[in-house]
């Protein structure tokens, strides 16, 4: 037998970091974490290995086929973590009530990733923040400007960012009467936007969903809570779980209630797509009706004050349809991209996550990360 | 795997709905088993003297087939897109083998009388974001669930991997529904839970998979294999 044989490989797609590209990653990760704790951020650095419900609570489960889940030796769920944030969120309510009490923290370190759509695993090496404890534009402004700040002390020459926002999407669309179903199907589909019959494909999930009501007469319209209560006692006194007789009773008859005509999702899908369409410039320059409340002014200011910082040799661009594929998002959502479009990095706010995790908060909430390894392949090494 | 072994393994279930089934399926193709016993674990194909056969349980014969253990295999289709699919290391050589019928359901407690599609899972799931609370459920197979749940919009699911007794998730609390196999859906009907109208997420029967990883000094018996297969 050849001696070959017996050798181990290094798993596929995790990289070995010589000493060179190492050299380069200790080096911007120093100065981006030199930086945060000069401007007041504690350095924390919490463990690799987490009980899984902490990230399926921090995704609502959206990435639970894409995190290394398995039963330790104590026959506990866990996962190496996907990403900082859930951690990090956990680690700062653990010391609240310590002498250690903080509301800015940065860290450094690897996460695990699995992507089912390419079988790829992989190890990132991150650095960034989480800021707790804000709302509204200036804790934006300090997020994005410590991404850019980062990304000028990684060495990296040209870069872009996308920069949309979840929130002023979701206020549009309510604040033009339709509901939270509706909000729900659209902001789940934002990133596919610019793909081909996004349109068609949206009103056909509206349909499967039971959105879209054929005609505009309900014989059900009239449902009283006595009446469905009355017809439906037997199943109702079942075991229903964390919901309540008044939570199913009040959807059932809203349900009826909710839908709405063809023309109407058609109305909604259109306005969605006229605020999706726009530039910067068009965004900035566009105070109608439509576009005038207090979140898009001050999203507006936001865009102006990180046109200023970034200058004119890196751009910024709008884009309504970000989201990273996840679905805690509720304001301000960012991805930066080299010139060749490698993603970099990325963050926003995220104000629900604390409540999320199981902790009584909501002054806000929002972060970034750097991915190192992306970083450090594209300076070169 | 195991270098000393110089024969191609094909690893067929040893129990249950699939087990028969495939000996059968074999059989029609012109690959005939023989068993010693019922209880051994091994066997052989008299008319490949070059191939071994290893009865394993259906669920780990993706894996282990996956992982160069073996050769070839039969399992659920299920079974094996849960645990490989878009692997490089193995594929699906023919899948519908006609046996192993089974259906991946979405099932709620049937008091949650409005909810009757999938559909109406998008809006509980929001309803209870808006409690802090998370939509559980409990499934043996949370990939498959994950990707067809996404493909309906609904995201915001936690999912709870357990191996067994799902029915009983929703009445012990450590899930709020389930997707589960059924046949007939009377242990979920039992069990005060009703599959939704829209809630088959996978139709499956059984598959023959193979490794990307076959010797060459088996290929010329692996590739008679795959042509008796797919006539």
């Amino acid at each position: 037998m050849n001696n070959s044989d017996n050798k181990v490989l290094r798993l596929n797609n995790f990289e070995d970091f010589g000493p060179s590209r190492l050299k380069l990653l200790k080096y911007i990760e120093n100065n981006c974490l030199e930086y945060l704790i000069n401007s007041g951020y504690s350095n924390v650095d919490p463990p690799i290995l987490e009980s899984a419900d902490l990230f399926f609570k921090k995704s609502l489960g959206s990435t639970s086929s894409s995190t290394y889940t398995f039963m330790d030796l104590e026959n506990q769920l866990v996962s190496m973590r996907p990403d900082f944030t859930a951690s990090v969120i956990r680690l700062i309510f653990d010391n609240s009530q310590k002498k250690e009490s903080m509301n800015k923290v940065c860290y450094s370190g690897p996460v695990f990733r699995y992507e089912p759509a390419t079988s790829k695993s992989m190890q990132i090496y991150q650095v960034g923040a989480e800021f707790l404890g804000q709302k509204g534009n200036d804790s934006d402004l300090e997020l994005l400007s410590n991404s850019i700040k980062c990304l000028d002390l990684s060495g990296v020459k040209n870069y872009k960012i996308d920069l949309g926002n979840v929130g002023i999407v979701r206020e549009f669309i309510l604040e033009k009467g339709f509901g939270n179903s509706i909000a729900e199907l659209i902001l789940n589909n934002l990133g596919n936007f610019n793909k081909k019959n996004w349109e068609k494909n949206l009103i056909y999930k509206a349909n499967q969903l039971n959105l879209i009501r054929l005609s505009n007469n309900n014989e059900n319209d009239s449902l009283s809570y006595e009446s469905i209560l009355n017809d439906y006692k037997d199943r109702l006194s079942l075991n229903l779980g964390m919901r309540t007789q008044k939570d199913i009773i009040n959807r059932f008859a809203g349900k009826v209630a909710s839908q709405v005509t063809m023309e109407e999702i058609k109305e909604c899908i259109d306005l969605v797509k006229k605020i999706m369409s726009m530039n910067i410039e068009e965004f900035l320059n566009n105070n109608g009706n439509d576009l005038n409340t207090k979140s898009c002014n001050e999203f507006r200011i936001l865009l102006k004050n990180i046109q200023n910082i970034l200058g004119e040799k890196r751009s910024l661009s709008l884009n309504f349809s970000l989201t990273r594929n996840l679905a805690y998002y509720n304001g301000i959502v960012f991805d930066v991209k080299s010139n060749q479009g490698i993603i970099l990095g990325g963050g926003g706010r995220y104000d629900d996550l604390p409540s999320r995790l199981g902790y009584d908060f909501d002054k806000g909430c929002l972060g970034f990360a750097l991915n190192l390894t992306k970083t450090t392949e594209v300076i070169g090494y | 795997m195991n270098k000393a072994s110089e024969k191609l393994r094909i690893l067929l279930p040893s129990s249950g709905s699939l087990a028969d089934g495939a000996i059968s399926f074999m059989s029609k193709k012109g690959i005939n088993i023989e068993k010693e016993s019922d209880r051994k674990l091994v066997g052989k194909v008299k008319e490949f003297p070059d191939v071994e056969i290893f009865f394993q349980r259906s669920g780990d014969i993706p894996l282990s087939v996956d992982r160069g253990m073996g050769h070839f295999g039969i399992t659920g289709l299920d079974r094996y897109l849960e645990n490989c699919e878009g692997s490089r290391n193995s594929y699906v050589v023919k899948d519908s083998l006609k046996f192993g019928d089974s259906k991946l359901v979405v099932a709620v407690p049937d008091g949650w009388i409005d909810v009757t599609s999938i559909s109406d899972l998008v809006e509980v799931c929001y309803e209870f974001k808006q409690n802090n609370n998370n939509l559980r459920l409990a499934t043996k197979y949370p990939n498959i669930v994950r990707r067809k749940l996404e493909e309906f919009g609904v995201t915001n699911v936690v999912l709870v991997t357990a191996s067994g007794g799902l029915e009983a998730a929703p009445m012990i609390g450590y899930a709020d529904i389930i997707a589960d196999i059924t046949v007939t859906g009377t242990t979920m009907k039992e069990n005060n839970l009703r599959p939704l109208l829209d809630g088959v997420l996978f139709d499956s029967q059984a598959a023959f998979i193979s490794s990307n990883d076959i010797p060459s000094k088996l290929k010329k018996t692996s590739e008679q294999i795959i042509k008796k297969i797919n006539l």
